[in-house]
Parts: C-alpha cells; structure tokens; sequence
C-alpha cells in the first residue's frame, strides 16, 4: 500500500501571463513613435516681435521639453497595448503540489540537503511551505487527483515521482522524477520469535550481485527476489545494508531502502514496579534502555514505550503504552507474568520501527488515466477592459490638454 | 448691410447699444472721465456744509433758495483714430486686423452718434466724418483698408481725444500728442503661444529664433515685456491700456461685450 503525503506549496509571487503575447510586440513600434516625436522639428509659428522670445532662447535647454499630453499619449498607447495583448491573472495564487512520499522524497522535507531541488518545477520562485497531512488512499495518484481538484481554479504544478497521467488540463504542469524501475530493499527487522533477529528484504529487477553488510562488514550474498536473512544480534547504532559484495552502492536504484538503523526502544516503568520488570525486559531486549519514573526528559531518536499501571477500560491507552490494572510481577507467578510480558511485547511491537511500505519500494505505477475527468477551466481575471478604458482615457486627456494648449 | 469685417449681428448689437447710451442722471453720477466738464443747465439745491463758489446766485434770487449749477459732460469734439497697419498687426492667419475695424467701428460709430467729429487715421487713409450719416462712409472706408503690411506707423497730430490702436511690437514714438491713449490688441496666442519647440520668425524683419517655450516662465517674460511697454507709453505722455482680444472662435459681437465691460468708450 503506497502511502503518499503532499505538502501543498503556495507561491508569494503571482506570474503575469497573457492570452495573445505577441501583441507585445508592438511596443516596437511605440518606441519608434516615441523617438519620433522626439526628433520633430519645432512647430513654426509666426510673430510679431522676438523681445520677449530672446530671453527664454537664453536660457532654456536645447531639447524642449514633452509636455503633459505627449506623456498621456504614451501612456494611453501602452495600456492600449497591453489590452490587445489581454493580460490575465488565474484565481488565486500558482500552487506547488509536493508528494512527500518516501519513494519521491527519500524521507527529505524540501529544502534540505540532499532532497529534490523546488527549481525542478521550473521556477526559482520561493515557495511558501503548507503541509497538508496524510494520504488515506491506496495511492498517491487519487490523492493528488483530490488535490488538483481541490486547487481548481489555480496554476499547479505537481512534484512527484508518479509517472504524469494521460489527460492533464493545460493549467496543469506534471515534474516526475521518472518513478522507479528496479530497486532492492529491507522491508523490515524484526525479532526471531526464538532469538535473534529477522531481515526481510526484497528485490524488484535483476540484479548482478547483492551482499549483506552489518555496519560494514559483509555477512551474507544475497540471491533471487526476496527472502529473510537471520543475524544473532542487532545492537543500537548498528546499520544493515544491501550493497555491491565490492561495498559500492547497488547503481539506478533508489538507495533510501538500501539501509537500516537498528534501534531499541527506551522502557519506561513507573517507580512502583516490581524489581522483576527490570531483568525481565532485558531478557528480550538486552540492549534496551530501562528507566524509571517518568520525569526524565526523553532521548531524540529512541522510541520510548511507556508501562503504566491503569485500568485500560478507564481511559484510551495511548499507542505506544503498555497498559495493565495491577502489576503482574506481583499479582502473578514470575513465570506467568515473563509470558504474559513476553506476549505483550509481541503484540504491541508498535517500539520497532516500522516496516518500510511495499507500494513505496517497488516499481512505479504505470500512469493513470484522467482522460475522463471534467476539469473545467481554472478561473481566470482578465485585464483587458480595465486597461483599454484606462488607455481611451488617458488619449482623450492628452487631445484635451492639446486643445488647451492651443 | 454686413460685411465680411462687419457681421449682422455686430451691427445689430452696436446699433443696439448706441440707442442704450442714453443720457442719464446728468450731474447726478461721477463723470468717467473728470475735466471734460462745464456748467450746465440743469439745478439743485445747495447743501449745507458745500462751498458757496458753485452757487448759481442769479438763479437762487430768483426761486429765493440757495442753487447750485449742475455739471455736464462736454459733448461733441474731434476723436481721431490712428491705425497701426503695420504687418506685426496680422502675425498670420489671426482676427487682429478684424478686430481693430470693428473697434474703430464701433468706437467711430458712437463718437459720431454723441455729435462729435471723427478724424480716421491709417498710413494709406486719412479722411474725417461728422454727422449720423456718416457711419456708413466710415464702415465702407473702414472696410477698404488693405491689409496690414510693412512696418511705418502713421503720424498724427494732437485732437480733443485720440485712440492709437496698435499691437505689441510697435514701437513707440519719444512723445505722443496730449490726450491720447494707446489701445494694445492683445491676441490670445501672444498671451499663451504653445508650450513646445517653436521656430520663430517675426513678421516684418524675417528674423528667426528657435526656442522652447516653457508656459510659466513665458508668463514672467511677457508681463515684464507688457510692462515695460506700459512704462514707455506712459512716459511718452500717453494712456496705456492693453485689450484682449476674443479668441479665433468667438464672434464678433463678443467683441462689443469686451469694450462695453472695459469702460473705454
């Protein structure tokens, strides 16, 4: 089941865009005009004496000045211009649609080193960040469906590594990172249910050669499409990895998966609990950290289990809490209550991380089909009635201001 | 009987306002022009605390109250009109020379309807009119005069009343006979020429000047260049008065409004 998590992305800069650009291209020959009626000869006119005319020759400047109507001209000119070029502004602000799915993100926020690059939709605008939440659908395909639906109206660009589908409106534009076609992965580490731990791993594609390592030092080959490898211990801090038997990273796959961070989750048992408790956890988690009491601050990285004793009836028991109504190690016999932890451990082993999804390791999707969504038109705001009466107006003021000053 | 120079209605509104001239309250209003008056023969009662030379003693004997002589405007007398028909009086296709035959017209047209005698004085015409009948003498010579050209201005000799009527750009004579005033038709054009480049050329020189008119610095030029003229016309024992002329559109019965409002005649 592929998870997907989109982070929908606003743009704080609103592009400009217009429906017939090449008229445009007519302000060459408004700045032709313009140098024009820069370089025309001075109007002649006729006097009956030059006394008062001496002084201004003086002192004025060689190139006479614009006045007030050339300047409403030009600028009448150039709103005209704009309205034939039918400048528009889509309802709303340019939205970014990011998947954060680990198969599209390798589990980086955008941003941070290592993760894909913003400038791939494009643009190097600077993205406002929203997240959005958790996909509840089967695929990021649907979800994504929802979103663009949900920004109808909007210019959107989609960041993802699901392959673009067929039938994307034109005010959609679709960034893939090309999906994945062959890719080799651990799943899970999980505890032997006698001892030891279980790798799962899995491969999708052929590959060559593939090799186990335990915090660098190869422990197995690795052959076929899938299987589980057992190792006798699995220490905090250790990291298992899939590799070339050389060492070398497994090349034109995804290489997220390729790795595992062994971890042991911290116990925390309240400061009444029998003396027991302690040995008994250690028994199935030697390298797990105990603690008691619950005022010491929590450790990043670890995942903290919290044994409480309450009646699981009275109150929702929280995820990641060992609920019991009265201490086993002193209601039962020890044997009774090691069994009784020991099947409470593997119930709850919600402590472990968790398994890496399939859907998100395997192979890309084929894409989907939006042929048959009706998506409408994005809404749009055009410019050009407003600008062509601005435009008319000024012309007239500029007739105006030459009638005046005739 | 209209003419390109002299529309119907601005007979019509002259003719009007030569009936509208009536005589009124003689004695009784300040006279607009002091020194053209004489004793009449109209009375009034003396009052108390007024000087006793003006007493009409014969009179007060006579209707044994005290009497005083009212005063009347002297009627009558020669007005001479002087044209300046330079060329800088139609600096191209403009309502100036118009303008002065119709003030001529008009201003002739009530001197002679008020009794007095009319010298008309131009470079190419020097003719004199009396009588009512006149007018249409004086409108047929006013309309004969060829257009404005050259650059000589008429000489004339001292009158009762002489109007000068000119331009800007003319010059003005070391001494002007007495009582004479100096009518300047100011065009709208010369008032505001266009805020631009202009290529310039004076009409009777042919000089040329290229310059770019910047409106309110022009303002600042031409009104020192107006009031030195003023100043010039003033001490050459003249009237100064500048008239502004209706612009190219306005008909000419705006022009009997313009002289009416101004108080000259």
């Amino acid at each position: 089941m592929k998870q997907a998590r989109l982070i929908l992305l606003l743009d704080s800069k609103e592009p400009i865009l217009f429906e017939n650009p090449a008229a445009l291209g007519l302000f060459a020959l408004l700045a032709l005009w313009f140098f024009w009626a820069s370089s025309r000869k001075p109007l002649p006119w006729i006097v009956g004496g030059l006394e008062p005319f001496r002084e201004l020759a003086s002192s004025s400047s060689s190139k006479p000045s614009r006045p007030l109507s050339f300047w409403l001209a030009f600028f009448g000119l150039s709103c005209g211009i704009f309205a034939i070029a039918q400048p528009i502004r889509l309802g709303g602000s340019p939205i970014l649609l990011w998947d954060a799915s680990i198969s599209h993100t390798g589990g980086l926020s955008p941003g941070q080193p290592g993760a894909r690059p913003l400038s791939d939709a494009g643009s190097s605008r600077d993205w406002e960040f929203q997240f959005v939440g958790m996909a509840r659908k089967t695929s990021a395909e649907p979800l994504l469906l929802e979103s663009i639906l949900a920004c109808s109206g909007s210019k959107i660009a989609v960041m993802t590594d699901c392959l673009p589908p067929n039938g994307l409106p034109d005010w959609v534009s679709w960034y893939s990172t090309g999906g994945i076609h062959q890719n080799v992965a651990i799943l899970n580490v999980l505890p032997n249910e006698k001892t030891g731990w279980d790798i799962h791993w899995r491969a999708w594609g052929s590959f060559e050669s593939m090799a186990l390592f335990q915090n660098e030092e190869l422990i197995s080959t690795l052959s076929g499409e899938h299987g589980i490898f057992w190792i006798e211990n699995a220490n905090p801090g250790q990291v298992l990895r899939i590799a070339n038997p050389d060492g070398s990273q497994i090349p034109n796959q995804p290489t997220w998966d390729d790795h595992w961070d062994v971890e042991v989750p911290v116990f925390e048992l309240p400061s009444l609990a029998h003396e027991t408790w302690l040995p008994a956890l250690l028994t199935f988690y030697p390298q797990a950290e105990i603690r008691h009491g619950f005022s010491e601050p929590p450790v990043p990285g670890k995942r903290k289990v919290v044994i409480k004793f309450i009646q699981a009836s009275a109150t929702k028991v929280e995820a990641d809490v060992i609920a019991v109504a009265e201490d086993p190690f002193q209601v039962m016999e020890p044997l009774a209550a090691l069994a009784w932890l020991e099947n409470k451990l593997k119930e709850r082993s919600f402590f472990l991380p968790p398994a890496r999804p399939i859907a998100e390791c395997q192979p890309t999707s084929p894409p989907a089909d939006w042929s048959s969504i009706p998506w409408g038109q994005p809404i749009a705001t055009t410019w050009t009635f407003p600008l062509a009466a601005l435009g008319f107006v000024a012309l007239l003021l500029s007739l105006a201001c030459r009638k005046i000053r005739a | 009987m209209s003419s390109q120079f002299f529309p119907a209605d601005f007979l019509e509104a002259l003719s009007t306002w030569s009936q509208q001239r009536a005589r009124r309250g003689w004695g009784s209003q300040k006279s607009q022009k002091p020194g053209r008056e004489r004793a009449g023969f109209d009375r009034r009662h003396w009052n108390e605390g007024e000087g006793i030379q003006n007493v009409d003693w014969r009179a007060s004997a006579r209707s044994g109250e005290r009497l005083v002589r009212l005063r009347e405007r002297e009627v009558g007398g020669e007005l001479q009109i002087v044209l300046d028909r330079s060329a800088s009086l139609q600096p191209g296709p403009t309502r100036r020379d118009a303008d002065q035959r119709r003030l001529a017209l008009a201003w002739g047209w009530l001197h002679l309807e008020g009794g007095g005698n009319l010298h008309l004085l131009s470079p190419k015409f020097d003719g004199k009119f009396s009588g009512g009948s006149a007018r249409g003498n004086l409108m047929s010579e006013l309309e004969r005069l060829p257009p404005p050209s050259g650059e000589a201005l008429p000489e004339f000799g001292p009158s009762t009343e002489s109007v000068f009527m000119t331009d800007p750009w003319s010059k003005i004579p070391l001494r002007f006979p007495t009582q004479t005033t100096v009518l300047t038709l100011v065009l709208p054009q010369e008032d505001t020429p266009p805020a631009s480049g202009l290529n310039l050329r004076d009409i009777e020189s042919g000089e040329t000047l290229e310059v770019s008119v910047d409106s309110s610095r022009f303002q600042k030029t031409w009104e020192r260049f107006l009031n030195r003229r003023s100043q010039e016309i003033n001490n050459a024992g003249a009237n100064p008065v500048e008239f502004r002329l209706p612009t190219h559109e306005a008909s000419a019965v705006d022009l009997i409004t313009r002289l009416k409002g101004a108080n000259l005649v």
